[in-house]
């Protein structure tokens, strides 16, 4: 895992007594996974008293600790590795333990809202198509077949309510455009296995 | 042979298979255990991995093509034998111990493994991808939406307020302080869509370990609530849409407007925060008209506190100006004055000029005098107070320099201590990991040397076997020897009597019967020798025979004869079930 020299500024001061006192490095370790999980509650009003002195340095921190958080638990960090992690920026035991406390208790729940960030691109679930044949034109004489398609895409509408909206989406193409769609399709699936290691 | 299977199932476990404690030979392996143990013994050898599947697949075809496909990987590592699908469908215990021990001769050993472990990031990246879509993809498709709504991956730049050393902004470090210390929002509230927070927190590190400068405040914060609202279909995203057009001109217009003392984004912040109340409250055609009125009056106010500005700003100067000139006049007159007292005095003294000479000279002496002798005492002080001082300042460059030498003693103490923790960690967890391995490592495995003790005994064993069979040997040709001697003898002793009877046949009548009785006896018994001979032909060839139909009988021939007919059968109706789904279709 890598963090940013600025998220490592801040975590130095995080870590630093003259800067950040114990009561308030308790505060904010405690509300800020709640602010991640967005139960913040009457958190605001907490981090609001906080700023009464040094108010940059509480704001850099409080930047830096979620950043931290959110890191951490995106890799899966146990409690041994996040503590090494942590140690590396001067924290005194004391508050390494309150640190790394807090994180093991929460990491659940932070990996829970990880777990929800997704693409937002509808993914195809269904299939269905219709051949035409068209024998003749005023246009042309040529006969040619023509295919219909529908693709039946399945997206998710925005986090609040939660519900599964299906797309259809329709059109038509000739015999060349349809092999050279699957013929896409096929590279896809190729690359995904030469990722995957399997070929 | 227990050993031997001992070992092999123990490799076995070690390349991955599943095999039950209760199985301690190869007896008692079933058909799905072999190709399990054979596929995954090859995906270890052969790279790249053939990607066959552990399991029998149901069909009947599937799985003799999976049987042969394992015995043409196991010929083309170069296994000498006879092999066919036979081999691995139908196993006898024999081969099939012997295509395992060559199989785990081929296995890569662990001084091999080592050696490709320092890559860099992206590779152990890669192989990461590679593994997790690989496992992805051997899990059926699902569909895996569920009713919990999904954060889109949309970031919006965030501010932490933090300045690197060196970094440059566009305002002074002080007026970044006083705007971070009462301006500046917290991370979480300067997000526009409160749930993108945890995407632009990881968009923000990543952009910080990369080295991206942060986007500038305005468009780029606009395509991701775009998205967003885009992406969300509910009642608020019309809301939102109306607030983000108004956001846009009011961002372009503030390019403008931007003055450059002040930090950008206080202002924008301020300004958007009221503009956002009011517009909620109207629809937007009134709002974008007053909103226009509002900012031409907002303009001209501006353009007034411009142009008030720059007419205090000159008027100071001119000020300053006037304060210097009025500092200037009074010091040329205190020297005049001066000039003035002093020729007051010389006029004074001027009448009475010789007495006023030599007293003046009489002063003056005494002065230089005094001077003298005061310079004398000041070197007296002075000598040992500049020794003073310079032992002092010796002092302190020493410790000085002890100090900066403790300092950095310290400091290599403490990275050191860091550099020693960090060891003791990783130790620590090799331990616990190796302390696992061991518990795992099954406790009925005989150690080595209870092995080489086995093996010498075999070879004592061998070895005493050998001299044994020499005796033998060396017996058999004492007695071929005297074999030969005796019928040497016989030969001739028969020649001598057949001679002598012979010659005298042909007078006498008994001697003649007594010569066809000997000649008789003659072929006679060598017909017998003859026989006994065959005799021992004939029982070698039965104890080869015998031996023969104890392979065969090892080989089961009639139960796998037995399976091979029902699979046989199988296929058939398989066979027929396509031709007639063939034939519908």
């Amino acid at each position: 895992m890598k963090l940013s020299p600025k998220v490592g500024i801040g975590l130095k001061r995080l870590g630093n007594q003259n800067l950040i006192s114990s009561d308030s490095f308790k505060v904010l370790v405690d509300i800020s996974p709640d602010f991640i999980l967005k139960n913040r509650g009457s958190h605001n009003a907490d981090l609001k008293q906080l700023c009464t002195s040094k108010s940059d340095i509480v704001k850099e921190c409080f930047a830096a600790l979620l950043i931290l958080l959110v890191e951490s638990a995106s890799h899966d960090l146990d409690e041994k590795s996040f503590r090494s992690v942590v140690e590396s920026y001067n924290f005194n035991p004391e508050r390494l333990r309150l640190l790394t406390d807090v994180y093991e208790k929460r990491k659940g729940d932070l990996r829970s809202v990880l777990f929800r960030l997704q693409h937002s691109i509808p993914q195809i679930i269904d299939v269905s198509w219709r051949l035409d044949f068209c024998i003749k034109s005023s246009s042309c004489s040529d006969s040619f077949p023509i295919f219909f398609i529908q693709l039946v895409g399945e997206a998710a509408t925005d986090n609040t309510s939660g519900g599964i909206i299906l797309k259809k989406y329709n059109f038509l193409c000739t015999l060349e455009e349809l092999e050279e769609l699957v013929s896409a399709l096929k590279d896809a699936t190729r690359h995904i296995e030469y990722l995957a290691g399997i070929k | 042979m227990e050993e031997v299977d001992k070992i092999i199932i123990h490799s076995l476990k070690d390349v991955g298979c599943d095999i039950d404690e209760e199985v301690k030979s190869l007896q008692q392996f079933t058909t799905e255990m072999v190709v399990e143990a054979a596929v995954k013994c090859l995906d270890v050898i052969v790279t790249p991995k053939l990607g066959l599947p552990t399991s029998l697949p149901q069909s009947m075809s599937a799985r003799f093509r999976l049987g042969t496909t394992i015995a043409e990987a196991c010929l083309e590592l170069g296994y000498n034998g006879e092999m066919g699908y036979q081999t691995f469908l139908y196993p006898s215990e024999a081969e099939l111990r012997k295509i395992f021990v060559f199989l785990i001769e081929k296995l890569p050993k662990e001084s091999d493994k080592g050696s490709s472990q320092d890559d860099d990031g992206v590779l152990t990246l890669r192989q990461k991808i590679g593994e997790s879509l690989k496992s992805s993809l051997a899990r059926p498709w699902v569909r895996s939406r569920s009713a919990v709504g999904f954060i889109p991956f949309l970031a919006e730049p965030l501010e932490t307020g933090i300045s690197l050393p060196g970094q440059k902004r566009d305002c002074t470090p002080q007026e970044w302080r006083d705007y971070c210390v009462n301006e500046l929002p917290f991370v979480h509230d300067q997000l526009h869509v409160a749930e993108l927070l945890v995407p632009s927190l990881l968009a923000e590190n990543v952009g910080g370990v990369v080295g991206v400068a942060p986007n500038p405040a305005g468009t780029p914060t606009l395509t991701a609530s775009a998205c967003w609202s885009q992406a969300s279909a509910n009642h608020r995203a019309a809301d939102k849409m109306s607030w983000l057009a108004v956001r846009e001109k009011l961002v372009h217009s503030n390019e403008n407007l931007r003055i450059k003392s002040e930090p950008p984004k206080s202002d924008q912040t301020q300004k958007t925060a009221d503009d956002n109340n009011a517009d909620v409250e109207s629809d937007a055609k009134s709002e974008e008209q007053r909103m226009e009125e509002e900012r031409i009056a907002i303009e001209q106010l501006r353009e007034k506190i411009d142009e008030l500005k720059t007419l205090s700003k000159t008027l100071n100067v001119k000020l300053v100006n006037v304060e210097k000139e009025t500092e200037k006049e009074a010091e040329v007159a205190r020297a005049r004055k001066r000039e003035t007292e002093i020729r007051q005095k010389t006029v004074d003294l001027l009448p009475n000029s010789d007495a006023n000479l030599a007293k003046l000279e009489g002063l003056l002496q005494a002065a230089v005098q005094r001077m003298l002798s005061l310079a004398e005492k000041w070197e007296q002080h002075r000598a040992p107070l500049i020794e003073n001082y310079r032992e002092a300042r010796k002092r302190i460059a020493n410790r000085n320099t002890e100090s900066v030498r403790q300092q950095e003693t310290t400091r290599e103490m403490r990275e050191k201590l860091r550099e020693l923790s960090d060891q003791l960690r990783t130790k620590e967890t090799f331990q616990t990991r190796l302390q696992e391995d061991i518990e795992k490592l099954p406790k009925d495995i005989v150690t080595r040397p209870a092995y080489t003790r086995r093996i010498m005994e075999i070879i004592g064993n061998i070895r005493k076997q050998k001299e044994d069979i020499d005796k033998i040997v060396r017996d058999t040709k004492q007695l071929q020897k005297d074999i030969n001697n005796e019928s040497g003898k016989l030969e001739r002793s028969f020649t001598v009597a057949d001679d002598l009877i012979f010659r005298d046949a042909k007078r006498d009548e008994t001697s003649k019967n007594a010569y066809i009785m000997l000649a008789k006896l003659h072929s006679e018994f060598g017909e017998l020798v003859a026989m006994v001979e065959e005799n021992g032909a004939i029982v070698r060839e039965i104890r080869d025979l015998e031996e023969q139909i104890e392979t065969e009988m090892d080989k089961n021939v009639a139960a796998n004869l037995k399976r091979i007919t029902a699979d046989l059968q199988q296929m058939r109706q398989e066979s027929a079930s396509l031709a007639s789904q063939n034939k519908k279709s």
